[in-house]
């Protein structure tokens, strides 16, 4: 009679197993699908935009801690832009330009810009439709150095960025203000 | 009768398991939103450290490739061994880059205190940096990323 007792005692508790087991299965499935509903938009784990611009960032730094030789000498790429902003001196500003073409202008895409503030205001026109006012930064030089391959796609310069480019978007650039100077590249690889 | 009474602690057990299993659930179903933000909050600290990782080794590529350049370029006219060379120009440029700008962790520092490995493999030479880390700091919080970094590049300085 106890043995029997104690046989139905372990069916019952291999029964009763089985049953937690099975609502335990149930309930987490019903979780997971009522998840799955209430999950909304989520977050996306793969926005590649911060890592881009860093890398655009380093395009830039890398460009400007450069150096090109010049008549006779060795100028960091900052030296040589203030010798052609300031002075217009044309030979470091196409060492620069050559620099850049034969080092840094590896894709299509890949530019430099180079802007001056003029101290001017200007209107421009969102994609919305509506009006700011920006500051205006010229690109330099404007004396026979020849940017325009490479500012093509650039419409204005300002503070805030790249305006309107054609095929640039504002963000998907690296900028840098020093002083009156403005520098805006974008580029993924060196050659 | 008897028997019978012998069932009622294992019944027991099943109910308890059920109400444990009830209680699980309703934690489940009213854990509040509140883990987006704290995904959100993680994703800005990965997207961060990530971009800082992409800027170091963006950085160290482009020294090194410039470095290499230069030493192939002052080949002619010197006497040094391109690994000499190739160590002059890197702690140059170094040099030129830390004045305007200072990256985080010590990739720089590394390539300053000649901590890397420059090896010719076949036509091509392979600079290995071990040991970079980057510090993300935010408040009271902090992201350390260590990784070990290998770039490989034509002695005149073409990156492979």
């Amino acid at each position: 009679m106890n043995i029997r007792g104690q046989i139905d005692q372990v069916v019952t508790s291999v029964i009763v197993l089985f049953a937690v087991v099975f609502l335990m299965l149930i309930f987490t499935y019903a979780t997971a699908v009522l998840n799955l509903f209430s999950s909304g938009d989520g977050f996306v784990m793969h926005n590649n935009e911060p890592r881009d611009i860093a890398v655009y960032s380093a395009f830039l730094d890398l460009f400007l801690s450069d150096r090109v030789y010049t008549e006779g000498a060795y100028l960091g790429v900052r030296e040589a832009i203030a010798a052609m902003t300031s002075e217009g001196n044309e030979k470091a500003a196409f060492a620069v330009e050559q620099l850049f073409r034969q080092h840094y202008a590896c894709d299509s895409d890949s530019f430099f810009v180079l802007g001056e503030y003029k101290g001017e205001s200007s209107r421009a026109e969102n994609s919305d439709g509506s009006f700011d006012t920006v500051q205006v930064y010229a690109i330099l030089p404007s004396r026979g150095f020849d940017f325009s391959a490479i500012t093509k796609n650039v419409g204005a310069l300002t503070a805030e960025g790249v305006l309107a480019g054609e095929g640039v978007s504002a963000r998907g650039t690296a900028f840098r203000l020093e002083g009156n100077l403005f520098f805006v590249a974008r580029g993924e690889r060196l050659c | 009768m008897l028997s019978r009474r012998g069932h009622v602690p294992t019944l027991m057990l099943f109910v308890a398991a059920l109400a444990l299993c009830i209680a699980a659930w309703f934690s489940f179903l009213t854990f509040n939103g509140d883990i987006r933000e704290k995904a959100a909050s993680l994703q800005s600290w990965n997207e961060r450290v990530e971009a800082e990782r992409a800027y170091t080794e963006f950085v160290i590529e482009g020294l090194v490739a410039g470095a290499a350049r230069e030493a192939s370029a002052a080949s002619a006219e010197d006497r040094e061994d391109y690994e000499t060379r190739f160590d002059r120009f890197l702690q140059l440029r170094v040099a030129r880059f830390s004045e305007a700008k200072n990256i985080s962790g010590n990739a720089l520092g590394l390539m300053r205190t000649h901590s890397y490995l420059l090896k010719l493999q076949g036509e091509s030479y392979v600079f290995e940096l071990k040991g970079i880390f980057l510090k993300i700091e935010d408040g009271g919080n902090s992201v350390v990323q260590r990784f070990d970094m290998s770039v490989s590049f034509t002695p005149s300085g073409e990156i492979r």
